[in-house]
C-alpha cells in the first residue's frame, strides 16, 4: 500500500506520515501539488491525502489534471481540509468530476479517523 | 448626488474589505489551532491533551460560526430555508459538545417533546445558533453544574431553552438587535469571555426569526429563543 500526501503544513504532514508508518503502509509526502504530480509520475499511490488549501492557490487544478491522465483517473483521493465546504458544492457537478472519494474537515476529524476511513475503503 | 453615490461605493467597498479581512483573519487562525489539535490527538492520550483537544476544537467552531454568520452578513450564502427538526440538531450538536461540558463538570440534559414541529430554517445556521448558546453557557460557567435543553411546541413555534442550575446572568444585557461583533468592550456585561459567542448566538437565531431572552424558572437561569414553524408543516 503506497499514498502520496499533499500537505503543505509540515507537521500535519509528519504527523500523517507517522501514523501510516505506524500501520506499515508506505507513503511520501509533497508541500506542494508540482511535487505529489511528480511522485505519482514516478509510482502510482493508492490513494492521495490531500488539503484543499494551498500556499498561493487551490488543489482543485491539481485534481483536474489528475484526472486527465486516462491512468490515473481512477486513484482515490481524500481531502483532508481546513476549508468548509458547503454542501452544495459537494452536491454539484463540478465537485462530481473530480470524484473526490470523501472529505474531512480537519478542525474536527482526527488524523486517526481519517486513515481508519481511508483503510477501510482500501480494503473493502 | 454624485457624492451620495461615491460614498455609497467607498462605504461597500470599506465593508468588502472589513469582510475579506475577517475571512481571512480566520482562516489563518484555524490553521495553528488544528496543527495544536493534532499534536495533542497525536501524544499519548491524558487529561491535558483531552483538554487541549476539547479547547482547540471549542475555539475552531467559535472562529466557523462567526465566518457562517459573516458570509450571510456579507450576503456571500444565499439562506435556503427549509424545514429542519430542532432535535435532530440537537442531537447532532450533542455528540461534539457533551464531552466539552463534561470536561468543565456540566452534566447535560436534552428533552425534546415528542412528535416537536420542524422549524423553517437554515440547517447550518440552526446548528451554529445552538453551538454558539452551548458554548456560551459552558464558557460561563464557573462550577460544576446541571444544564437542560428542553426543546417543546409553543403558539408561536418551537419553542429551545437551555437552563443552567448554578449560574447568574443577572448581569448579561440581552437587548439591543443591532450589536455589531466588536463595537464594544463590553456589549454583553460580565460575560468577556463568552461574548462571542453569546452575540453570535443572538445574531444567528436573529436571523432565523427567533430573539434570544434570558429566563428564569426553578432555581435555573438561562436563555431561550422561539423558532417559526415549518410553513409547508404548520397546518398540522
Amino acid at each position: 500500500m503506497y499514498i502520496v500526501i499533499l500537505e503543505p503544513d509540515r507537521i500535519i504532514a509528519k504527523l500523517i506520515k507517522n501514523k501510516l508508518i505506524a500501520k506499515n503502509i508506505k507513503s511520501n509526502i509533497a508541500p506542494t501539488p508540482e511535487l505529489a504530480m511528480q511522485l505519482i509520475d514516478n509510482d502510482a499511490p493508492n490513494a492521495v491525502i490531500s488539503e484543499l488549501s494551498l500556499s498561493g492557490h487551490s488543489a482543485l487544478e491539481f485534481f483536474y489534471e489528475l484526472r486527465s491522465y486516462p491512468d490515473l483517473q481512477n486513484i482515490p483521493i481524500y481531502l483532508y481540509t481546513s476549508l468548509s465546504i458547503d454542501d452544495v458544492v459537494v452536491q454539484s457537478k463540478d465537485w462530481a468530476l473530480l470524484a473526490i472519494e470523501r472529505v474531512f474537515y480537519k478542525p474536527q476529524v482526527s488524523i486517526d479517523t481519517v486513515i481508519d476511513g481511508i483503510m477501510l475503503d482500501l480494503n473493502k | 448626488m454624485q457624492s451620495h453615490h461615491r460614498s455609497d461605493n467607498e462605504h461597500n467597498e470599506k465593508l468588502n474589505h472589513e469582510h475579506d479581512a475577517v475571512f481571512m483573519m480566520g482562516e489563518e487562525l484555524k490553521k495553528p489551532l488544528t496543527v495544536i489539535k493534532a499534536l495533542a490527538e497525536y501524544s499519548h492520550e491524558n487529561d491535558q491533551s483531552r483538554t487541549i483537544i476539547l479547547e482547540s476544537k471549542k475555539a475552531l467552531r467559535t472562529i466557523d460560526n462567526m465566518l457562517l454568520f459573516k458570509r450571510i452578513d456579507a450576503d456571500q450564502l444565499a439562506l435556503q430555508l427549509s424545514p429542519v427538526h430542532v432535535g435532530s440538531t440537537l442531537t447532532q450538536v450533542a455528540h461534539d459538545l457533551q464531552p466539552l461540558a463534561a470536561g468543565r463538570g456540566c452534566e447535560t440534559e436534552v428533552f425534546i417533546q415528542s412528535g416537536i414541529s420542524s422549524v423553517n430554517a437554515h440547517a447550518g445556521a440552526l446548528k451554529s445558533s445552538i453551538e454558539c448558546l452551548w458554548q456560551a453557557m459552558i464558557t460561563m460557567t464557573e462550577k460544576p453544574s446541571a444544564m437542560t435543553w428542553h426543546v417543546s411546541r409553543n403558539k408561536n413555534g418551537v419553542q429551545v431553552s437551555l437552563t443552567n442550575s448554578s449560574i447568574d446572568l443577572s448581569r448579561v444585557a440581552l437587548g439591543r438587535k443591532n450589536v455589531a461583533i466588536g463595537s464594544s468592550s463590553q456589549p454583553y456585561m460580565g460575560v468577556s469571555g463568552a461574548a462571542t459567542d453569546l452575540i453570535l448566538a443572538h445574531k444567528l437565531f436573529l436571523i432565523l426569526g427567533g430573539t434570544l431572552r434570558k429566563t428564569k424558572k426553578q432555581g435555573s437561569e438561562g436563555f431561550t429563543v422561539t423558532l417559526p414553524i415549518s410553513e409547508q408543516l404548520a397546518f398540522l
